[in-house]
């Protein structure tokens, strides 16, 4: 994600952004939409098909990051965090980015160059890591990786000051292994969100805020608004790459209880409000219909298709029609003049 | 004193911070749980603790916010009373109707009651000298109320939309202990089955000490929590998790149980 805009929106101004995904909008929240809509900085997305974890992912990813010559940059030589989304363990359902793309990442940041690759996650409700990291796979996969896990729940803890803060926080405290990484690389699933519409790489972030301070679940986060708090985080931490795992997704009742979707696809690229926008569109949901992807717009987020320079496969090839739950309908509705008159 | 509790503090001793304090993990920063358990293993952070109480409450470093560790600290510190009397008026929203006459205590200021920073609140008060009091009562209730149709407890919410999602170890023992009573009856049932299945330093070591303040056996857990401990002495390589396996096995082993009421 870039940093360069100084666009800063008040809350009131954010709370009139959202509303305009949802309907009901005001002249200068529309006029002001048009214009951020309008003036989003060109970036590329990569979509790579891969049929199952067995595919060669590592080769993938690497490829991949051939395409995003910033995040690439960054992480030669750097300290790359990489973030998965480990949140509960459930035999049934897929939940968590899958350990043989994690396990991949790894593999392909170390190979372009990285002096450290850490793998770092605080799951949000169960703080037993432990238990999650040998439930999900992932502890053993890191083992054979011999890479580095650190549990963000627990790690020292530093305040920062949120730009952008529209969750009135003033500052959030994150953890220094977040905030001594050179390039942080969100690693979600490609999952519907049952509160936020979709959860992509900026919902993701979520697990950066460290549980000793805001405990388990992090209910400030939700307090203080999921938009709200998925920009503000964001918007500090400036997290640099993102990869989907998007080979199997969940649709439905997500993030916990919905159903998997064989949907084949890994999607990158260095602007997360990017990914996030092209993994909606995968989905076959209006990624302008989403609250926070619209106010990411202010920070140097894109999500006009125009602006988008498409790596590897079209939107369209591989699409999928994900189910939502009833109150997330309006997310299949695709965006147009009516939207844009009505309230995007 | 055996050898695995001597290896155990002394990492615990090597892990100290000069400021007296200890980290989650060796290195890091001074955190209130895990010198709150060092402190309760027989460690002295006690001043660290203290020098962190501000407006009757634990603050950690750089933050002026009551923090959850303020119940952790009331044992650790063997009922230090400001704390004792903050606690008694804290309350988290409202997230129920249930809540509004049975709260719970949160994580965070200005947030929901959740299970576990309720279960170390009734553990606090009830170990020093609040089992009757009206605030404990309804603490319990609201501990009932949150209670997951397997018996036990996950976080604190057992239904979401239209899921009723399955219950944690460790916050079922917390909760088991909390309450220590009949009320608790089917939480156990429930750690007895799932531990089996799910075994972890964290989920082992409190379910040791449930199980043990219930007088209910434990040694099988006592001897895979045993198997678990590092060359280093430790368990995960992490403070809080090292002390609470020692106050494991010292209960197990007959001596003090911390949280048995």
């Amino acid at each position: 994600m870039s940093s360069g805009s100084d666009a800063r929106l008040s809350r009131r101004r954010f709370l009139g952004l959202a509303a305009a995904t949802a309907g009901g909008i005001g002249a200068a929240a529309l006029i002001e939409h048009w214009l951020m809509r309008n003036r989003q900085p060109a970036t590329g997305v990569t979509i790579r098909r891969a049929a199952s974890y067995s595919a060669p992912l590592e080769r993938l990813i690497r490829e991949g990051l051939q395409n995003h010559p910033r995040a690439l940059e960054r992480a030669r030589g750097g300290r790359v965090l990489l973030k998965p989304n480990l949140i509960e363990y459930n035999d049934a359902r897929r939940v968590n980015t899958h350990p043989s793309v994690v396990q991949a990442a790894v593999d392909a940041f170390r190979a372009v160059g990285a002096r450290e690759v850490i793998v770092a996650e605080g799951p949000g409700h169960q703080r037993d890591t432990e238990l999650l990291l040998d439930e999900s796979g992932l502890g053993e996969a890191l083992r054979s990786e011999k890479a580095k896990f650190v549990d963000l729940n627990l790690d020292s803890i530093h305040p920062v000051a949120l730009p952008s803060n529209y969750t009135r926080l003033g500052r959030m405290f994150f953890p220094a292994t977040a905030l001594g990484a050179d390039l942080i690389v969100s690693l979600p699933k490609l999952k519907t969100h049952h509160w936020a519409g979709v959860t992509l790489s900026l919902k993701n972030m979520f697990g950066v805020v460290p549980g000793v301070k805001y405990g388990w679940p992090k209910n400030v986060l939700h307090w203080r608004g999921i938009h709200e708090s998925i920009v503000d985080i964001a918007v500090a931490l400036k997290p640099g790459f993102a990869i989907v795992d998007g080979i199997e997704g969940m649709e439905g009742d997500g993030p916990l209880f919905g159903e998997t979707v064989n949907a084949g696809v890994l999607i990158m690229g260095e602007n997360l409000t990017a990914v996030d926008a092209t993994a909606t569109r995968v989905m076959g949901l209006s990624p302008e219909r989403v609250a926070y992807l619209n106010v990411m717009l202010a920070h140097g987020g894109t999500m006009n298709e125009g602006r988008i320079r498409q790596f590897g496969e079209t939107v369209a090839s591989v699409r999928r029609e994900f189910r939502v739950l009833e109150q997330f309908a309006f997310l299949k509705q695709p965006p147009g003049w009516r939207d844009f008159v009505r309230g995007l | 004193m055996d050898e695995r509790t001597n290896g155990g503090l002394k990492f615990l001793r090597a892990a100290q911070n000069a400021d007296g304090g200890w980290p989650y993990v060796p290195g890091g920063a001074s955190s209130p749980e895990p010198t709150c358990y060092a402190t309760m293993a027989g460690l002295d952070g006690v001043r660290w603790l203290k020098a962190r109480v501000h407006g009757d409450a634990i603050t950690l470093d750089g933050d002026n916010e009551p923090h959850w560790t303020t119940s952790l600290a009331v044992i650790a510190l063997r009922g230090e009373r400001r704390l004792i009397n903050w606690l008694l008026t804290c309350e988290g929203h409202k997230l129920t109707p249930q809540d509004e006459a049975r709260p719970g205590w949160p994580w965070a200021t200005d947030t929901y009651s959740w299970v576990e920073p309720t279960s170390y609140a009734l553990l606090a008060l009830k170990l020093h000298g609040g089992k009757n009091h009206p605030r404990v009562t309804k603490g319990e209730q609201f501990l009932l109320d949150r209670r997951c149709a397997d018996g036990g407890w996950n976080y604190g919410d057992p239904k979401t939309l239209s899921v009723a999602p399955p219950s944690f170890v460790p916050t079922t023992a917390l909760a088991a202990l909390a309450l220590q009573n009949a009320d608790a009856a089917p939480a156990l049932t429930f750690l007895d089955a799932e531990i089996k299945k799910r075994p972890s330093v964290l989920s082992l070591a409190l379910t040791v000490l449930c199980f043990n303040a219930f007088g209910m056996p434990a040694a099988a857990l006592m001897e895979s929590l045993q198997q678990r401990q590092r060359t280093d002495g430790s368990w995960q390589g992490q403070v809080h998790l090292t002390a609470l396996a020692i106050l494991a096995r010292e209960a197990s082993r007959g001596g003090n149980n911390v949280f048995r009421l």
